[in-house]
């Protein structure tokens, strides 16, 4: 265990703590549509990818999903692998393509690909009709809508952030 | 340092990202949508992950040991179901869709394209 920057561990524990709030929130909320999830809490992913960086992503999204499965009581159950597979397939699509897409079309290639991970993983291992398919067309359509208006949140957001020059954090001091 | 990739106009790469979205959304859309015509007016049974196909236009009665299925006048239902709650037989005639018993591992699905016998009786 090397050093760590333990000003950079307390904001990232802050995040990830948002991250749980928010899709708890999320449960919360959209619990009447069973489909249906805003994804607030990538609102979290995208500043942490802006702020922090890519290693800092996947930790946020796997301390986030373990988390969230731990508080609703649904750790190791298919809903908790769905949105295990989802969340890895959006943090390697912001992963991948943060550097050639801006903040509105990452936001939205990364619902889309959320959607469509689980898609594959759900038609394929968990329920085989084609019926569902239809399902996850008409939620890669209104994924459009809810990653633009993350985008829109993460910008309020990064733009509250850039005022404190706590954020001026490099890579490599990163060693736990 | 992320404040450019905001005030970027928008290229033609996310263009198309855009229309990958849509065109792959659409043909999921349609895919889904599509009817499988290979089962038109057909049951299919499935027994313990075996797989037959019967005839919905001939009445017959199948037994497969655990229950016994009844297809008669294009309707099918379920009887001498051996499962303890018996929702397969509870469930009665059924015209179009599925019947499914979790305990033993048996599903009947339906395909009846026929529209003019979705209604039992028209008075004029």
């Amino acid at each position: 265990m090397g050093k760590v920057n333990l000003k950079k561990l307390l904001y990232i524990s802050l995040l990830v703590a948002g991250a749980v709030l928010l899709n708890s929130m999320d449960y919360l909320i959209t619990s009447p549509f069973p489909f249906v999830k805003i994804g607030f809490s990538h609102i979290v992913s995208l500043v942490v990818l802006y702020l922090f960086g890519r290693k800092e992503l996947i930790f946020v999204l796997l301390f986030k999903v373990f988390l969230v499965g731990l508080i609703w009581g649904k750790l190791f159950t298919p809903v908790f692998f769905i949105s295990l597979t989802g969340n890895l397939a959006a943090g390697m699509f912001l992963i991948v393509a943060y550097r050639y897409f801006s903040l509105i079309f990452l936001s939205i290639g990364g619902s889309f690909f959320n959607n469509f991970g689980q898609s594959l993983l759900v038609y394929f291992l968990l329920i085989p009709q084609k019926k569902i398919l239809t399902i996850f067309g008409i939620m890669f359509l209104i994924g459009i809508v809810s990653g633009f208006f993350v985008a829109l949140a993460a910008k309020l957001l990064l733009n509250k952030l850039e005022k404190y020059k706590y954020f001026d954090f490099r890579m490599d001091d990163y060693d736990i | 340092m992320w404040r450019e990739y905001l005030h970027k106009n928008i290229k033609i790469r996310e263009i198309i990202l855009i229309i990958i979205i849509i065109a792959v959304s659409l043909f999921y859309i349609y895919y889904g949508l599509k009817n499988d015509d290979k089962y038109d007016n057909k049951v299919v049974l499935y027994n313990k992950g075996d797989k037959k196909v019967y005839s919905l236009d001939k009445n017959q009665v199948i037994d497969i040991g655990t229950h016994k299925i009844i297809i008669k006048n294009s309707r099918v239902r379920i009887r001498d179901a051996v499962c303890p709650l018996k929702i397969c037989e509870k469930q009665g005639w059924v015209k179009d869709g599925v019947i499914v018993c979790v305990p033993e591992k048996v599903a009947v699905e339906i395909y009846n394209t026929d529209k003019k016998k979705e209604f039992d009786v028209i008075v004029k």
